[in-house]
């Protein structure tokens, strides 16, 4: 083998890693959620997806009556919901992918998903 | 270049993007879904290598949260066929009557209710039902029960009056008015049997969020550990820890999202049964072990016990972690817990 045959094979073998990495980084990327957002559920069905940062005030229909959430920055809560106990207004904002706020009687959930986020919250 | 070397470099190449095209085949799918059960939001993430099965599994795994959540419904209405189907509510009528046949299911959860009993000298007692509803937590009007209603009330509560016969079957409470109340172990044994049920249909990764008693098995899809947040019990949208979690359950018990308060005081929903007031010694308490049931009972049991009778219950049992936040602020975990938990100094309550 000559000398440019070694440069050739090198270059091809570094070209095949190259590839190889390239194809399995685009995969590992596709797999996980690339902007922090917010996802809102009524009753199991995504009802608005909300990508942050934002800001606003947003008004849902759960099961329970009319509920408000409000979006400031990275931030979210419940502001308005008209449920016994009032649990989901006490959760307060969330900021962190992997948090969630929960309205049982509203049948509302809002979840914020993102990358290196917690897999869960224990609470 | 001679065409042997020419092979040789083609083979390595071509093989070198089949094997990332490979891994990329093997990664888990995911599947997830949630419903509101148990007076909670659950969620289930699982995967697996084919899709419709893993959904199947988690499908299953929903049907037999809600088999058990019918059986350990307190509140349906009179008369329904809710009602009829839960079997806390037939013993609950039959209180001071006579013994009433309960599913296995509704027998293992009283069973190990009345170990834990024992074990804490009546920090945890699933007979707590009458004081639980003198306080009204969860309805639209909680109170400070009277003095004299409460001690009426507490001298209902004792499961040393809960007789089971694991012979014929049988659930009984001695004497008329007694009420059980499974709310602090119900929805960890739920999720227990719902993890099995997914290990059955061939899942080995897999995620159970129950209103944040959480069950993870096997390794996270990442490769390595679930990352699970501990909430800051006194802190929107902050955590105080990340607990590394590998097939195992973190449950928490907290005085922060049930409450009322009256001339400034708090009254949350964890009560004390020996005293009937709502305990007083910690603001969180969670608890890490295998078994989301036991972990439910413990971490209910851990927050009524003062902080340190805690530690030292937790200690004495093989496979039990703590995380406690006490009333003072101050945070301690159990020394085992030192390589899985990842202390957020800025976020301390």
């Amino acid at each position: 083998m000559t000398r440019g045959d070694k440069i050739l094979v090198a270059v091809i073998l570094l070209l095949a890693i190259g590839c190889a990495a390239a194809l399995y980084g685009r995969f590992l990327l596709l797999d996980r959620p690339r902007a922090t957002r917010a996802v809102v559920t009524v009753r199991g069905k995504t009802v608005r997806v909300i990508e942050l940062p934002s800001r606003g005030i947003f008004v849902l229909q759960g099961r329970s009556g009319p509920a408000k959430l409000e979006v400031a920055g990275m931030r979210i809560r419940m502001r308005e919901a008209h449920c016994p106990g009032g649990i989901c207004l006490r959760q307060g904002w969330i900021r962190r992918a992997g948090e969630s706020i929960i309205c049982v009687p509203g049948e509302i959930a809002i979840h914020i998903e993102g990358a290196a986020m917690l897999d869960a919250v224990t609470r | 270049m001679n065409s042997r070397v020419l092979s040789i470099v083609a083979v390595v190449f071509v093989a070198v993007v089949l094997g990332a095209a490979l891994v990329r085949h093997r990664a888990p799918v995911e599947y997830a879904g949630e419903e509101f059960l148990m007076d909670t939001l659950v969620s289930i993430k699982a995967y697996g290598s084919d899709r419709e099965a893993v959904k199947k599994g988690v499908n299953a795994a929903f049907a037999e949260m809600r088999r058990i959540a019918a059986l350990a419904d307190g509140f349906p209405k009179q008369g329904s066929a809710a009602a009829e189907a839960s079997d806390v509510c037939r013993v609950n009528a039959a209180a001071g009557g006579e013994p009433v046949r309960v599913q296995d299911d509704t027998m293992a959860i009283l069973i190990l209710a009345k170990k834990y009993y024992e074990m804490t000298h009546g920090a945890f007692d699933v007979t707590v039902g009458p004081v639980m509803e003198l306080w009204g937590f969860g309805g639209k009007d909680p109170r400070v029960p009277e003095p004299e209603r409460l001690r009426a009330a507490l001298a209902l509560v004792g499961s040393q009056d809960l007789v089971l016969d694991r012979q014929r079957g049988t659930a009984f409470l001695r004497r008329a008015g007694m009420r059980l109340d499974l709310g602090a172990v119900a929805k960890g044994y739920a999720t227990e049997r719902a993890l099995r049920v997914l290990q059955r249909h061939g899942i080995g990764q897999a995620l159970i969020d129950a209103g944040g008693n959480i069950r993870v098995l096997g390794r996270s899809p990442r490769g390595g550990a679930w990352n699970i947040g501990i909430k800051n019990p006194r802190k929107d949208g902050g955590v105080v820890a990340v607990l590394k979690l590998e097939d195992t359950s973190a449950v928490t018990s907290g005085d922060y999202y049930r409450y009322f308060e009256v001339a400034g005081k708090r009254y949350h929903h964890i009560l004390d049964p020996r005293t009937g007031y709502p305990a007083s010694g910690s603001t969180a308490v969670t608890v890490v072990t295998k078994d989301a049931g036991i972990a439910d009972i413990l971490s209910t049991a851990c927050f009524v016990l003062p902080p340190d009778r805690a530690l030292d219950l937790a200690g004495s049992m093989v496979g039990v972690d703590l995380v406690l936040i006490g009333s003072d602020g101050r945070l301690r975990h159990s020394p085992s817990l030192q390589d899985r938990i990842d202390l957020k100094g800025d976020e301390r309550p």
